[in-house]
């Protein structure tokens, strides 16, 4: 399954090169062969849907150097809900941020703010980040780049882990990666010690629609799928684990960047 | 007085003397710390905190400083005290919380936050409007989608019987009144208000075409009579709604339906001075030989209103 959020940025410059040939050739070739063209194009382009909704300020942000402080400044009001080490929760309300690529970070709250996800909650927080600009995207995203994963984070059953295995590198492996490590450059997200039930619910909500940023691709691929094998593909991703240098040493790692006692949302 | 007395009597005022300068200190700070929720910095607050300000201690009439940070709208304040445990459904004696307050005053980002941290989205004021009502009042379709996604009761009604429907319809807000319908599945466009008003009524009423084009299609009694025996058809025929008496008509709505006082849709379009509804109800069966409980029929009202176009097409 090609799992593309978005196409590469090479692409999207090839896109646009590709663009200004076809005007190119309008003002030559009749219509008829333009449209044809265009029709070919759009064809192959079926996978890349959401790259003409980038704005700018994804790339924008992306290419200007973070600045951790006042990511870190920022990150506080994210900390209220997701926790101050970014380990979200083990029942799947809050996904885990902690260790997520910069570029996944930045393209997930322009996709929120947008309202191409559900999450009316956390809408009103990316808010003050746009009206800040690219640089606050990327400080915040970088701050939760660096955040070390949690050891523990919630599993499936673990029954029938070679079915989840043989659907995860049959579907998922080409653009995920073989130990779910995703690729920064290309917008796919580490999904590896991401927590169980929050794998579950994603997917879900891809397949149904809910979760409208991800390609239609990976939608009409992830619509054959059934509960079974959606939980087992998700139990076999929990269970993929982290680099050793990306996650916290132990499980009563504190964030010290912020005062011992600091409540957040209830986990369950 | 005896020594025993007077000792006894010094020592009930020292101790009383030591407790009211302690509780006077506290007092102060938590003063202080309402006052720093409602407008001051989180380095205010923090110090404060520190030197023992009770973060969840109430005011006058009950009001606690988070319920301060959710009306002023001070997000950095408002997560300061939750981080430090402030109580989110705590309620003023008039039963506000702070999600009321947040949502009543458009604070979003609160108002998330609050939902996050487990507020009762069912909480009620005293005339009974849940945060859901209040945010369909004020038309904040952000606040709106919230609380739907946490469950917020669509069909619960204030004391006046009114819904977050009714009261998105009233105040005109067409963007909430979608989000009602794109979000919850339990909406029920049909119940009506203490007074036997509907919202398909109220939308009429209000004349708010782009609702009644929401509503419209999803009313199934289309005879349905308020407390006056008004119906719909009543409505569109007194405001000269030509659309909506067409498709209530068409939809077999009962074109000769009387309200309490026996005056039918015709009698409703004649008082208006509305021609092109009477025309047309005419033209569909309407009764001009009726009267209403004064014994009047349509063309003596016409004749009354001295419009000869009215009196023309009852003669």
């Amino acid at each position: 399954m090609q799992m593309n959020y978005l196409s590469t940025h090479s692409l999207l410059k090839r896109r646009a090169g590709y663009k200004k040939f076809l005007t190119l050739l309008s003002s030559t070739l009749s219509p008829v062969l333009i449209s044809g063209l265009l029709l070919t194009n759009a064809a192959k382009a079926e996978s890349d849907i959401d790259q003409d909704n980038l704005d700018d300020i994804v790339y924008q942000a992306m290419k200007v150097k973070p600045n951790i402080d006042n990511g870190r400044n920022l990150y506080r009001n994210c900390a209220v809900c997701h926790s101050p080490e970014g380990w979200g929760a083990a029942s799947g309300r809050y996904p885990q941020i902690a260790g997520q690529h910069i570029s996944v970070n930045i393209k997930q709250l322009r996709d929120i703010h947008d309202g191409n996800r559900d999450n009316p909650t956390m809408v009103p927080f990316t808010a003050p980040l746009f009206v800040q600009g690219a640089q606050s995207l990327a400080d915040v995203s970088a701050y939760i780049n660096q955040l070390p994963m949690v050891p523990n984070n919630s599993v499936g059953y673990g029954s029938e882990l070679a079915e989840g295995k043989k659907l995860y590198d049959e579907n998922c492996k080409e653009c995920h990666k073989a130990n779910g490590e995703g690729n920064a450059e290309k917008f796919y997200p580490r999904i590896q010690g991401q927590h169980y039930s929050y794998l579950v619910r994603q997917l879900h909500w891809i397949k149904n629609g809910k979760r409208r940023n991800a390609d239609k691709k990976m939608v009409k691929q992830l619509q054959k799928f059934t509960f079974r094998e959606i939980d087992l593909m998700s139990d076999y991703v929990s269970r993929l684990r982290p680099d050793k240098s990306i996650v916290a040493e132990s499980i009563y790692w504190k964030n010290p960047d912020f005062r011992a006692g600091f409540y957040s949302a209830p986990r369950d | 007085m005896s020594d025993t007395k007077k000792i006894a009597v010094f020592f009930i005022t020292f101790f009383m003397f030591s407790l009211s300068n302690s509780v006077w200190s506290d007092s102060m700070l938590d003063e202080q710390l309402r006052e720093v929720a409602s407008g001051g910095t989180e380095k205010q607050l923090n110090q404060l905190i520190k030197k023992g300000a009770n973060v969840n201690a109430p005011g006058k009439y009950g009001k606690r400083p988070l319920m301060y940070a959710a009306e002023a709208g001070n997000i950095d304040i408002a997560v300061s005290l939750l981080s430090y445990g402030a109580e989110v459904n705590a309620r003023t004696k008039k039963g506000d919380t702070a999600l009321t307050l947040a949502t009543q005053n458009g604070h979003a980002s609160i108002s998330a936050l609050l939902i996050e941290f487990g507020a009762n989205v069912h909480d009620r004021t005293r005339v009974g409007m849940d945060s859901l009502m209040i945010a369909a009042k004020s038309g904040n379709v952000s606040i709106v989608e919230q609380l739907l996604q946490f469950n917020a009761d669509v069909r619960s009604s204030d004391n006046l019987g009114n819904t977050a429907l009714m009261y998105a319809i009233k105040g005109g807000h067409t963007k909430v009144v979608m989000a009602l319908f794109n979000n919850s599945r339990r909406i029920a466009p049909c119940i009506p208000n203490n007074i036997g008003v509907t919202p398909l009524m109220a939308a009429i009423n209000e004349g708010h075409t782009d609702i009644i084009n929401i509503v419209l299609p999803k009313i199934k009694h289309v005879d349905f009579q308020d407390n006056f025996g008004t119906a719909a058809l009543h409505y569109a025929a007194d405001k000269n709604n030509m659309e909506v008496v067409k498709y209530l008509v068409e939809h077999q709505a009962k074109i000769n339906l009387e309200d309490s006082d026996k005056e039918t849709a015709l009698f409703y379009a004649v008082r208006a001075e509305n021609v092109d509804v009477v025309k047309y109800l005419l033209g569909n069966k309407a009764d001009k030989s009726l009267k209403n409980s004064e014994g009047i029929t349509a063309y003596q009202l016409a004749v009354e209103k001295k419009n000869q176009a009215l009196v023309d097409l009852l003669k």
